[in-house]
C-alpha cells in the first residue's frame, strides 16, 4: 500500500462503490481469480479472499494496482514500477482508442468519449433493427449510421446524466459479460434492462476486438481498458438512485420517482455510504 | 477497410508508400552535410540523387508517394538499400510506420511484465530448436493477449445477440493473431545471440504479434 498515490478521481468512485461493483474490478485485476504475471501473490490473495464488505485499505490496494498497470501501459520502462494517476490512465486510453478529448476536460467527460468510441465500433455488429433500437433508447432518430447519428448521440449524453448512465451501463455490462463471463449486479427495469441484453453481444464483440482494432499493444491495456469502463459506470451510478418502490432510475437530486411518484427521501446510496463510513472509522 | 484478398495487400502497400514518403522526408530534413560543425541541415533531392544515383524524378515520386500524374511509387529492394545507405539508417526503418513503432513501444512497455518471475527464461531455456517459437504463443496466452474470447452467451431472455456471427469473427481474429504471433516471434528470435536475448526477443515478438491488426 506504500505505493498508492493519492488519487481523488479514483478513490471518490471506489469509496462509495458497492461490493459487487468492486468485485468486478477485482475480477478484472486478477483475471477472474486466475492471476496475472506481475500481479504480486500476496496482493492477489488479499483481493480474491475478500468476500463481503470491502475494507478501505483494500480499496487503496485496488487503486494502487490500477495505477501500477496504468504505469505499465505508458512509457514506463524507466518509471521504476511507480503508478500513474487515474486521469493519466484515462487520457492514455482515450488517445489510443482515438476518442475525441482534451486533457483539460474532467475525467467523466473523457470516460464518456471512450465509451462512445466503443459504442461506435459496436454498431458494426448490430443489425439495422438493433441500431435503430439502440438510438431509440437515447431518443435519437436513426437514419443510418454516420457522423450525424453519432453527433446526436454525443449531444444527448453530454446533456443528460441519465443517458450517460444508460450508455455506461450497457458498455460496462457487455464488458463484464464478454471478458469475465458475468454481468453487473443491479436493479434495472423496463427499457434499460432490455437495451442491456440486446446490445451485450455486439458491444462485447467490440470490446474483445478493441486491443487489435486500436493498437492497444501493451498487455497492461487488458487491465486498464476494462477498469476505465467499469469505473466510468460506477462514477455515473453514484449520481443516480433507484426508486425503492418500483426500481426506476431517477437522478440523485430528484425528490420523487418520475415513474411511480414514490418519495425519494432517503436515497439508498446515502445509506450505503454511511455503512462504509462507519466501517472505516 | 477492404477485406478481399487483393484489397488487403493493396491497403498495406498504400500505407507503406505513405510511410516511406514520411520517413524519407523526416530523414532528409536532418541528413545534410555539415562539414563537422553542429548545425543540422537539410539534404535536398539533388544531393540525394548525387549520392544514390537514383533519378531525380524517381526520388520525387518516392518522397511524394506518387508522381504528379498519379503513378504510384513502387521502389525495389536495391532502391531502398541505396536510400538507406545514403541516409545512414537501416533499410527497415525507412518502412517502419507509426503503427509499427507504437507496437514496438507497447512491447517495450510490456517487457517488465513479460520478464517478471522466471517464467519466460525457464521456458526459453527448456525449449528445443523446433518449439522455441511456441514459447511466444505460450507467453501471449500467459499475458492474456491471446486468444480473445467473448464470453457473452445469449440466453433465452437475451435476444438479438448475433452470437454465431460474433463467435465466428472472434475465431477468425484468433486464427490470424495466432499466425501473427508465431511469425513475428520467429523473425525476432532469429536475432538471438544467447539465452538472455532469446527471452527478450521472444517477448517482443509475442507482444508485437499480438497487436497485429487487421479489420475483419
Amino acid at each position: 500500500m506504500q505505493n498508492y498515490r493519492e488519487d481523488s478521481e479514483l478513490m471518490s468512485v471506489l469509496e462509495h462503490a458497492s461490493n459487487e461493483d468492486i468485485g468486478l474490478l477485482i475480477d478484472v485485476i486478477t483475471d477472474n481469480g486466475k492471476g496475472r504475471m506481475s500481479l504480486d501473490d500476496e496482493v492477489m490473495a488479499s483481493l480474491i479472499n475478500v468476500k463481503n464488505l470491502v475494507p478501505y485499505p483494500l480499496k487503496q490496494t485496488i487503486a494502487e494496482e490500477i495505477q501500477k498497470f496504468g504505469g505499465n501501459s505508458l512509457v514506463s520502462v524507466f518509471r521504476g514500477g511507480k503508478g500513474v494517476l487515474y486521469k493519466e490512465i484515462v487520457c492514455d486510453v482515450a488517445s489510443h482508442v482515438g476518442a475525441n478529448f482534451n486533457e483539460k476536460q474532467d475525467v467523466a467527460q473523457i470516460e464518456s468519449s471512450i465509451l462512445l468510441k466503443i459504442v461506435e465500433k459496436s454498431l458494426d455488429k448490430m443489425s439495422e433493427e438493433e441500431k435503430k433500437d439502440f438510438f431509440d433508447q437515447f431518443g435519437v432518430r436513426y437514419e443510418g449510421v454516420g457522423p450525424v447519428a453519432m453527433a446526436a448521440l454525443i449531444g444527448v449524453i453530454r446533456v443528460s446524466g441519465f443517458a450517460f448512465y444508460k450508455m455506461a451501463t450497457i458498455v460496462a455490462q457487455a464488458t463484464a459479460k464478454a471478458l469475465l463471463g458475468k454481468g453487473l449486479t443491479f436493479v434495472a427495469t423496463g427499457g434499460l434492462m432490455r437495451g442491456i441484453s440486446v446490445f451485450a453481444g455486439p458491444v462485447g464483440w467490440a470490446i474483445t476486438g478493441i486491443w487489435t482494432a486500436f493498437d492497444l499493444a501493451s498487455p497492461a491495456y487488458r487491465i486498464t481498458v476494462p477498469c476505465v469502463i467499469q469505473l466510468a459506470y460506477m462514477r455515473q451510478k453514484a449520481l443516480i438512485q433507484e426508486c425503492p418502490k418500483c426500481g426506476a432510475v431517477v437522478a440523485k437530486d430528484m425528490k420523487f420517482c418520475s415513474e411511480c411518484g414514490q418519495r425519494m427521501s432517503a436515497s439508498p446510496l446515502l445509506i450505503e455510504n454511511k455503512t462504509i463510513d462507519m466501517d472505516t472509522k | 477497410m477492404d477485406t478481399s484478398e487483393t484489397g488487403e495487400w493493396e491497403a498495406l502497400a498504400a500505407t507503406m508508400r505513405r510511410t516511406l514518403a514520411q520517413n524519407l522526408s523526416a530523414a532528409l530534413i536532418v541528413a545534410g552535410n555539415t562539414q563537422g560543425d553542429d548545425d543540422i541541415t537539410k539534404m535536398n533531392l539533388t544531393d540525394l540523387n548525387r549520392q544514390t544515383d537514383i533519378a531525380r524524378s524517381t526520388l520525387s515520386k518516392l518522397a511524394n508517394g506518387k508522381t504528379a500524374s498519379g503513378i504510384q511509387a513502387n521502389p525495389d529492394l536495391e532502391t531502398l538499400c541505396r536510400l538507406a545507405a545514403a541516409l545512414n539508417l537501416p533499410p527497415a526503418y525507412l518502412l517502419m510506420s507509426a503503427d509499427d513503432w507504437q507496437k514496438l513501444l507497447g512491447a517495450l512497455n510490456g517487457l517488465p511484465q513479460a520478464l517478471s518471475g522466471s517464467f519466460l527464461s525457464d521456458l526459453t531455456s527448456r525449449a528445443t530448436h523446433g518449439d522455441k517459437v511456441r514459447v511466444g504463443l505460450i507467453l501471449a496466452e500467459k499475458l492474456k493477449l491471446y486468444p480473445d474470447n467473448n464470453n457473452f452467451k445469449a440466453d433465452e431472455e437475451e435476444v438479438g445477440a448475433r452470437q454465431d456471427e460474433i463467435d465466428r469473427d472472434i475465431d477468425i481474429r484468433n486464427e490470424m493473431k495466432r499466425r501473427a504471433i508465431l511469425t513475428t516471434t520467429a523473425v525476432a528470435q532469429g536475432a538471438a545471440k544467447n539465452r538472455g536475448d532469446l527471452s527478450i526477443l521472444t517477448a517482443i515478438g509475442a507482444i508485437v504479434g499480438s497487436s497485429f491488426n487487421k479489420s475483419i
